[in-house]
């Protein structure tokens, strides 16, 4: 493992063991008990799921404009990487739910934007899955990413006009709820924890596949 | 410049005199469109569901899912004889096969949409003054970003191991705000009493329609390449 | 004479595969090349690069002087296109359908180059008439058409001779040697080799990707290749065959 990778990992060791730390030891918040502290990882990963795509959409126009497959590789890396995140986030999202307001899910403003951005990271999944040629999954894909990632705001803004008109209880609290700074501190290191793990994880993942094309390389080089 | 409109033009003449010829695409069209408004009333009873709760979602979704089917056949009638080749080795403006494509596109929907919406009328018993001016508007905005990002999207799938299926699963997701601001903004405009709100689902997807538009043009030459 | 096409180590590979392998390949003004090879052997593939529909995976290639990966249009512009396909929308008209293709060409007064070269090809009477009612034929013979609306410097031609009776290959022929007097380049797949030897300049063959042939047409003997064909085949099976025992 690369120099770069070891540092992450430690980097990522450490910020999950303070971050379990600090949520055995904050105190439980006092409306919603132990089952609030699902909080600093739904949120930590939903940052991350958005960034992930982010990524996504950014390599996809990049690959557009320089045709070079290591943006092609990044982008898809990004995309398998942040499904997982954006995954925990439909999953840790019920969960908290579920205890404290009774329900599984509601179609409120951000878990709404979620589930479309987990089908967004589908499409775009399935349709690298359904073309066989590098450079032309390449090329499409990179299209679909940047439409989609673009689709995001949109998607925000659209459900919290919604919001506005229909007015409606929000999971997790409206946008305005401050936290107190001992929380906050712990959110951070939750946001820093699963950044520079995805941060990793990305790395690994498009070694994997950049050495998947060198394999191919040299398949040709035989042939 | 005027080669650019040239082409604009050259697009859309050919395709709709085409399909005035073969009427495939308008038929599949209104056919889907009022089965899926048949499929509805079935599901969701209009005598036991207030009407502005149904409506709107029936008539939006009818248009979608009918537009989806006409967009592939559209494309797929484009790789006969392998004319896509015959347009990519041409040095013709992408943009301009573009915004060609999403005029004969617009015409197909609006004719398709206007039938569904004669049908809708009849058998929800829709008070014709609700079809307003803003209405018409909300329809034009809505169909217009439908295919912005399904004209692209069409081409797309017809590259891909799924073809037909590919569209709509790459479409819907993205399309979600938009239904959301057509619905919404519909079902404010069928409901008596005043327009309230309806400014804002109109601006949404007027939004929508400009960025995806201007992704539409900048892209769909990277989409048609090999 | 300019040269209009110069390629050198063109290779295109699809996955695994290498369709075409290290082709070097210059054509000028007025010359015309015929592609030969077994099914398979990579002319298509070369075709489809010249066509622009598809980009080298290695190797340079210029059409008159630009990259086509650059400046696509401009290529375009001066190129004509024949395939398997017609590439003709077969509700349209004859006339309509060229109509449409000189505005994507941005050909100017088309209705007169229309007339022109339906009548060239022989379809003058059937201007009017939907493609869906033509013979395989005359199809070819309007996406011949088609392609020469622009008087294109080059001509990509993928076995335009498919499809036609005896007369109509003479015509054809007749018609492409013409467009070479006129100073176009011209490369052209066919099995029909004795309507285009007696005008073509060049015959170039491919085996397997790559390039084992390239002469002068008048010394082409079909009987040499295909005993050199299988003497390549077999020895390169020899080499499989200890390959697949390492």
């Amino acid at each position: 493992m690369s120099m770069t990778n070891r540092v992450l990992l430690g980097l990522s060791t450490v910020g999950m063991l303070a971050l379990c730390w600090m949520l055995m030891t904050i105190p439980r918040e006092a409306a919603q008990g132990f089952v609030q502290k699902i909080f600093y990882v739904h949120v930590p990963v939903a940052w991350v799921a958005f960034l992930a795509f982010g990524v996504t959409g950014y390599n996809g126009l990049r690959y557009l404009m320089t045709r070079d497959l290591k943006h092609d590789r990044i982008a898809a890396a990004s995309a398998e990487v942040g499904v997982v995140f954006i995954t925990l986030v439909l999953i840790t999202g019920p969960l908290w739910a579920k205890p404290i307001w009774g329900i599984y899910w509601t179609w409120d403003l951000r878990l709404t934007t979620s589930f479309i951005l987990w089908l967004l990271y589908l499409a775009y999944l399935i349709l690298r899955r359904s073309v066989g040629d590098r450079d032309r999954r390449a090329q499409l894909s990179a299209v679909v990413g940047l439409i989609s990632f673009l689709d995001v705001p949109i998607v925000y803004f659209a459900n919290r006009v919604k919001a506005s008109q229909h007015p409606a209880p929000v999971v997790g609290g409206g946008e305005d709820s401050g936290l107190a700074p001992e929380f906050l501190a712990t959110l951070l290191i939750g946001v820093f924890a699963f950044t520079v793990t995805y941060v990793l994880l990305l790395r690994l993942r498009h070694q994997q596949s950049r050495i998947e094309d060198q394999i191919e390389e040299l398949h040709l080089q035989r042939s | 410049m005027r080669s650019f409109w040239g082409v604009v033009a050259a697009v859309l003449a050919r395709d709709v005199r085409a399909e005035w010829r073969r009427k495939d695409i308008f038929t599949t069209i209104v056919m889907f469109g009022l089965l899926t408004v048949v499929v509805f009333v079935f599901a969701f009873d209009p005598a036991r569901h207030a009407r502005e709760d149904v409506v709107p979602g029936t008539l939006w979704t009818a248009f979608f899912f009918a537009g989806i089917l006409g967009l592939n056949r559209s494309a797929g009638r484009d790789g006969q004889d392998d004319q896509i080749s015959g347009v990519v080795t041409s040095p013709a403006d992408r943009g301009a096969l573009y915004v060609g494509k999403i005029l004969s596109n617009l015409v197909f929907m609006a004719v398709g949409e206007l039938v569904v919406l004669v049908f809708a009328i009849f058998f929800f018993d829709l008070d014709e003054r609700h079809l307003t001016g803003m209405f018409f508007l909300l329809l034009a905005l809505g169909t217009l970003g439908f295919l912005a990002v399904g004209t692209v999207f069409a081409v797309i799938g017809q590259k891909t191991r799924l073809r037909e299926v590919m569209l709509p699963v790459l479409l819907l997701p993205v399309l979600t705000p938009l239904l959301l601001g057509a619905v919404e903004g519909t079902a404010i405009i069928f409901t008596p009493g005043p327009d309230e709100g309806l400014g804002d689902w109109v601006q949404l997807a007027a939004v929508f329609d400009l960025i995806f538009l201007t992704a539409g043009f900048l892209l769909f030459g990277s989409v048609l390449e090999e | 004479m300019e040269v209009v096409v110069e390629a050198q180590g063109l290779s295109r590979r699809y996955g695994r595969f290498w369709a075409l392998r290290d082709v070097d390949l210059t054509l000028h003004a007025g010359e015309a090349v015929a592609l030969l090879g077994a099914n398979g052997a990579g002319k298509s593939t070369l075709l489809s690069l010249l066509a622009t529909l598809a980009r080298p995976s290695e190797g340079s290639l210029t059409i008159n002087g630009l990259d086509p990966t650059k400046k696509a249009a401009a290529v375009r512009g001066g190129m004509g296109y024949v395939a398997h396909h017609t590439l003709l929308d077969d509700a349209l008209t004859a006339e309509e359908n060229l109509h449409y293709y000189a505005a994507l060409f941005g050909v100017s007064d088309a209705a007169e180059r229309a007339r022109q070269r339906l009548h060239e090809v022989g379809l003058g009477e059937r201007a009017q008439d939907r493609v869906e009612s033509f013979s395989r034929g005359m199809r070819q013979r309007l996406s011949l058409a088609r392609a020469l609306l622009h008087d294109p410097e080059l001509l990509v031609l993928d076995e335009p001779f498919t499809g036609l009776d005896a007369p109509g290959c003479r015509d054809l022929a007749t018609r492409l040697s013409a467009e070479k007097e006129r100073g176009a380049a011209m490369l052209l797949a066919t099995h029909q080799l004795d309507y285009v030897l007696q005008w073509a300049d060049r015959v170039l063959v491919l085996h397997l990707g790559r390039k084992v042939e390239e002469l002068p047409a008048q010394t082409y003997d079909d009987r040499g290749w295909a005993a050199h064909l299988t003497e390549v085949a077999a020895e390169r099976a020899a080499v499989a065959t200890v390959r697949g025992k390492a």
